[in-house]
């Protein structure tokens, strides 16, 4: 459901993050069907893409959660706010027990902005992604 | 052991798959100006 909660955040401000100049891309754990299935119709603005092996998740530094991380009470929290929001649990693909992330790279490949999930449905800030992204185009302007 | 990365940091590129089973190089994400890339715990 925190999943189906962040794509859904992100087609929600869309225009103000593409407006900042960037581009809305996701990976998930699974098959390529799954990321059709899902993203397809959750996100159909985001570039969405598959890693089985976790060997992404490793190289930006993503962990799995330990128990509280994953069913603790921030956990149940954000679990109550997902579902008031309309945003229930599907089947789930691939591996619940990881912890997720969102960055912002920039045209050189660089990482301008990076947040870690400290619990799932754990989600960063708007404010501060765009912050970021403008930071950016005043730095490249 | 995996390492948190930082602002500055240089972004890794790694060869996953599209959403048609292709392989896809992360960096051409960022090939035409820059992205904001969400790692998801799952599909679900």
């Amino acid at each position: 459901m925190f999943c189906r909660e962040w794509l859904a955040q992100l087609e929600q401000h869309q225009d103000d993050l593409r407006a900042a100049g960037l581009s809305l891309a996701a990976i998930g754990i699974g098959e390529p069907k799954h990321a059709q299935r899902y993203c397809g119709s959750l996100a159909p603005s985001v570039t969405c893409l598959v890693n089985k092996s976790l060997e992404a998740y490793r190289a930006y530094g993503l962990k799995q959660g330990q128990v509280l991380q994953l069913v603790g009470p921030q956990v149940l929290a954000a679990g109550a706010r997902a579902v008031g929001h309309g945003h229930t649990q599907g089947e789930t693909t691939g591996n619940a027990l990881m912890l997720g992330g969102v960055f912002v790279i920039d045209g050189q490949g660089i990482v301008r902005f990076a947040d870690y999930d400290e619990y799932a449905g754990d989600h960063p800030v708007f404010a501060h992604i765009l912050h970021a992204a403008r930071e950016l185009r005043l730095s490249a302007a | 052991m995996t390492k948190r990365l930082q602002p500055g940091d240089p972004a890794p590129n790694v060869t996953i798959l599209d959403a048609q089973g292709q392989p896809f190089e992360v960096r051409q994400l960022w090939a035409n100006g820059p992205v904001l890339l969400s790692f998801l715990r799952h599909f679900g």
